[in-house]
């Protein structure tokens, strides 16, 4: 993945989650992976399209996406129910929104789809033909994964 | 050479002389001129005296210190390290079972240094005598009386100043035809593997690299550079520092710098027409592992000569570095002239020169993996990817050649490391002056 | 801040969702994602907006504004939606009426998004994360020109 992506899903991730969840949120060492990732309970996932080809997955267990969206509703959830699918896809659209708003002013051309949910126990999003970035991020509601798969459209 | 003790060649020399004018009497008294065929080495071992050609003799040394070898045959001493070469020791008193007893002089015994085949071997021996010159006609055939030695590793015996020298044959004891050479020689082998494993251990270790068939005699001949520059007479203990030292002596010419005007014109005369052979005007390129991007943009330049339209991407997986190579800054001064300082840079602020932006535009910098090659469907007409052996396991590096093949089109062209030895049915290797260049069949 | 409602203060600022004859302002929010929906919702009634109505996709918001009107104020518009993206939806609204005052609001910000969404007759334009003070800022410098 090129390196000018890097930054802008890293720093929208950051500050996304920082001004909708809680202030407090750690980085880890961004990483890389073939795409075949255990999903640990959820995963959100928003498609790039444009000059390239691509998605941006956010995997979270259970127990942190409901405390996620606990935060972000101001209320305690506690169970996958349609607002907490709303909230954790709208939290989704809103990093790679932000990213690609930032990769425009940078000059690259995405664009991106609606996001969707997946939630089960034993998920695999198996994509091996596409390397992904893998940033671990830590909350006080958990931690989470934003896992970044870019393909160039016009370079083939 | 400080490890050249004891046993001096003075000393010898002398011996000789006496010896020589004393037959030069003999042959005063018989007028006639003795021709001699040959010199031999005398020592002792118990009260029995040996005799060895001086042609097999490399040289003479008095040590007291041998690194033993664990599990190695009882007459095996150990190994000792001679100016980085690792020779095994060879106790001749146990090795032909002469049950003799001596007192190991306090200054170190005595070591011949024997040249057998192209492999050094060194063999103790209670007391080095003299050297004598030898009429083989003078030699006779060994008898079977003469004690424990068996008669196939003895050339036969001379009788010199009414004593009995046992003349060995070097070649048949530890030369090719005997079954003793496998069992000392594979043993030498072994031994010298050893000792080289343990230094390698370590610089994969300390270096955080890997070291394996693809790049396994670089590091050997760096171990011996290594062993000979410290005087390194036991097992070698690296510390970081000399693991990372040795690690960029690995390294290919101008890793971490532009190429220079030779690698330049080299490029240009043997790889470019490679290329336009299978390239127009158009041409995809990725520099794998491509670190700080001198190596990229060097590629760039050389290329964008010949072809029109360049499509580079570099990749490293170093996020630090692939970092840095996107807009790299350099000293003007590490901008070589085949380059275009002012054409290619802009000067930011005194000496500092930063490549132009739609020239950095033009490579695609990426961070990537090359162990996940497989998950890119790209095709490249060259694939530049020196040194990588030393950031995978052998495995890993095998899988690795075999994509790179799969995104080469077919006689694209792959550029290793310098001191990489790729063995695959899908490449030809070319005799490059500055590369090392493989051509997908 | 919880309003002290048992001590009112003197000089306590009407709330940005009431004309100046006390009336509410009427919106209607236009977003596919419930939780954007009930955010919105949360921030306009503190400042004692009426939501009229709400609509997930663009077509639908077509409809509830044709439904409402005249007795729409303000629309709160997502682009990124379902059946009909919001410009579309945007377009088709200010075709309807030209004095219709929509507010974008998108997770996206590009620059030629914003452009288009402007020149297409919307009033502003919100980038997600919502922001409760920026959001009441844009609102009210909109319903109120």
């Amino acid at each position: 993945m090129r390196v000018e992506y890097i930054n802008p899903f890293v720093e929208s991730a950051m500050s996304v989650l920082k001004s909708t969840v809680s202030e407090n949120v750690k980085r880890g060492t961004p990483k890389l992976s073939t795409s075949i990732n255990n999903i640990q309970g959820v995963a959100i996932i928003v498609g790039l399209a444009g000059q390239v080809s691509g998605r941006v997955v956010l995997d979270m267990s259970e127990e942190t996406a409901l405390n996620i969206a606990s935060s972000m509703n101001g209320e305690r959830l506690d169970s996958l129910d349609e607002l907490v699918s709303a909230t954790l896809t709208e939290l989704g659209n809103m990093i790679t929104g932000n990213a690609v708003t930032k990769l425009h002013e940078l000059g690259f051309k995405f664009d991106l789809t609606p996001p969707a949910l997946f939630a089960g126990s034993n998920l695999r999003l198996t994509d091996s033909k596409v390397e992904a970035l893998v940033v671990p991020l830590e909350l006080e509601e958990g931690s989470l994964c934003i896992n970044v798969a870019i393909k160039e459209n016009i370079y083939k | 050479m400080s490890d050249i003790k004891g046993m001096d060649f003075n000393y010898l020399m002398q011996n000789q002389q006496k010896i020589n004018s004393s037959l030069s009497i003999q042959e005063r008294d018989n007028k006639k001129i003795i021709e001699y065929d040959s010199k031999i080495v005398s020592f002792r071992i118990g009260n029995q005296f040996y005799g060895i050609d001086i042609m097999m003799v490399k040289e003479i040394l008095c040590e007291k210190k041998f690194t033993p070898i664990p599990n190695a045959l009882d007459f095996v001493r150990g190994v000792f390290n001679l100016r980085g070469e690792i020779i095994p020791i060879i106790e001749l008193s146990r090795l032909f079972h002469l049950d003799v007893e001596y007192e190991v002089p306090k200054e170190g015994e005595s070591v011949i240094i024997l040249k057998v085949e192209n492999l050094l071997i060194g063999v103790i021996v209670e007391e080095i005598m003299q050297v004598f010159p030898i009429q083989n006609s003078n030699i006779q055939p060994p008898s079977s009386l003469l004690g424990s030695i068996n008669e196939e590793y003895i050339s036969g015996i001379i009788d010199i100043e009414k004593r009995l020298y046992v003349i060995l044959d070097t070649e048949a004891i530890f030369g090719n035809k005997e079954k003793a050479k496998k069992e000392i020689l594979a043993q030498e082998s072994d031994l010298a593997e050893e000792v080289f494993m343990y230094f390698s251990n370590q610089v994969e270790e300390l270096g955080g690299v890997h070291i394996h068939s693809v790049n396994k005699n670089k590091f050997r001949k760096l171990y011996a550079a290594y062993v000979k520059e410290n005087n390194v007479k036991d097992m070698p203990k690296l510390t970081k520092d000399d693991a990372d030292k040795i690690v960029k002596q690995f390294y290919s010419v101008n890793t971490e710098g532009f190429w220079n005007e030779k690698q330049y014109s080299s490029f240009k005369n043997e790889i470019c027409p490679l290329l336009k052979k299978v390239a127009s005007s158009e041409i995809k390129g990725i520099d794998i592992g491509c670190g700080n991007g001198y190596e990229s943009f060097s590629l760039y330049f050389i290329l964008q000569e010949t072809f029109s339209n360049v499509q580079l991407v570099a990749t490293d997986s170093n996020l630090g570095a692939i970092s840095n190579a996107s807009g790299l800054e350099v000293d003007g001064n590490e901008i070589p002239n085949w380059m275009g300082a002012d054409k290619n840079f802009i000067n930011v602020n005194g000496n500092r020169y930063k490549i132009k932006k739609e020239i950095n535009d033009k490579i695609y910098f990426e961070f990537h993996d090359a162990k996940n090659l497989s998950s890119d469907d790209r095709k490249f007409q060259i694939i530049v990817a020196r040194d990588l052996s030393l950031f995978m396991k052998e495995s890993e590096y095998v899988q690795f050649i075999k994509d790179v093949a799969e995104h080469l089109v077919p006689n694209g062209i792959l550029i290793v490391g310098d001191s990489e030895v790729i063995t695959s049915d899908t490449f030809i290797r070319m005799e490059g002056q500055d590369f090392s260049v493989l051509i997908k069949k | 801040m919880k309003s002290t409602s048992d001590f009112p203060t003197i000089n306590a600022k009407i709330p940005d969702g009431l004309k100046d004859d006390g009336s509410k302002y009427r919106v209607l929010l236009v977003d596919d994602s419930i939780f954007v929906k009930k955010q919105l919702q949360q921030i306009l009634l503190s400042q004692d907006y009426e939501v009229v109505d709400s609509a997930g996709d663009g077509e639908e918001a077509i409809e509830k504004y044709k439904e409402h009107y005249p007795n729409i104020d303000l629309v709160t518009m997502d682009i990124t939606m379902p059946k009909m993206d919001g410009i579309t939806a945007l377009e088709q609204i200010m075709a309807f009426d030209k004095n219709a005052r929509v507010v974008m609001i998108s997770a996206l910000g590009k620059e030629e998004l914003v452009k288009k969404a402007l020149l297409s007759g919307a009033k502003n334009f919100i980038i997600k994360p919502l922001d409760r003070v920026k959001v009441l800022e844009r609102l009210a410098s909109v319903v109120r020109k």
